[in-house]
């Protein structure tokens, strides 16, 4: 594999004939972390190094778990809200309705010289929905 | 097949002074595992992010999820709620609409007798 290296401003060109081990030794680093070949080599030549700090494998494992948690939830969350939508909407359909009986309701006790109810509880609960 | 990389200038004129091809080689191949050892601190600092954003996605999905089992819970329980409220209603306005219809006709009943008692005694037909 040939290697040409050249300056970022000037002129100039280094072109060498990269070994079977060192190349094989790039293409297994560019596979294992998904980074082109030609960034490794970048890297090894300019020699801008650091070390980890920790144990990367119980890292992995760490943020595998967490990603896993999330998407459990992810999944529970969907199914979650779309019953509760469809809960939502039975109960503005029967907050409709009892609206019209109410009134009906009211309308009879007149009537009838009875003393009107006021259904405060039900009617915050009928308003409630309506605005849902 | 060839790799082609770009390198700052004053590294290039390193490169340039080493005394053979082969140097660059040798270079590259001591250097590799410090580039592995890298590509591990980039990857960690990676995870360490993303460890913290999906902690931060977990809590925030937590509360949504727990908001939406308690709107859930409730919305159940007032739609039991308004249900019974809508079989009683529905009772209660059957009765009273008897008990109106009832006071109707016996308002009509007395109407009828009040326009009879009123009516001039030549007029009755009984």
């Amino acid at each position: 594999m040939k290697l040409v290296i050249k300056p970022r401003k000037g002129l100039g060109r280094i072109e060498i004939d990269m070994s079977p081990e060192v190349w094989s030794r790039v293409r297994e680093l560019s596979e294992r972390y998904g980074v082109p070949p030609e960034r490794i080599i970048e890297m090894a030549l300019t020699g801008d190094f650091r070390e980890p700090k920790g144990d990367l494998k119980e890292l992995e494992r760490r943020v595998k778990e967490l990603e896993e948690r999330v998407w459990e939830l992810e999944r529970e969350y969907a199914p979650l809200k779309f019953k509760a939508y469809g809960l939502s909407e039975d109960n503005k359909l029967l907050a409709i309705e009892l609206l019209g009986l109410l009134s009906e309701n009211s309308q009879l006790r007149r009537f009838s010289g009875m003393k009107p109810k006021p259904n405060r509880e039900l009617r915050r609960l009928i308003s409630y929905y309506l605005q849902a | 097949m060839t790799v082609r990389i770009v390198v700052p200038r004053e590294k290039f004129k390193e490169l340039k002074a080493e005394a053979g091809k082969e140097d660059v080689n040798s270079l590259l191949l001591k250097n590799l595992s410090r580039v592995e050892r890298t590509l591990m601190a980039e990857r960690e600092e990676f995870l360490t992010e993303r460890m913290a954003k999906l902690q931060e996605k977990l809590a925030e999905m937590e509360e949504r999820i727990e908001e939406l089992r308690e709107f859930y819970e409730k919305a159940l329980q007032d739609k039991e709620i308004m249900i019974a409220e809508r079989d009683r209603l529905r009772k209660e306005n059957a009765e009273l609409r008897k008990v109106v219809e009832e006071r109707r006709k016996m308002n009509e009943r007395r109407k009828g007798h009040e326009a009879r008692d009123k009516a001039p005694e030549g007029s009755r037909k009984d």
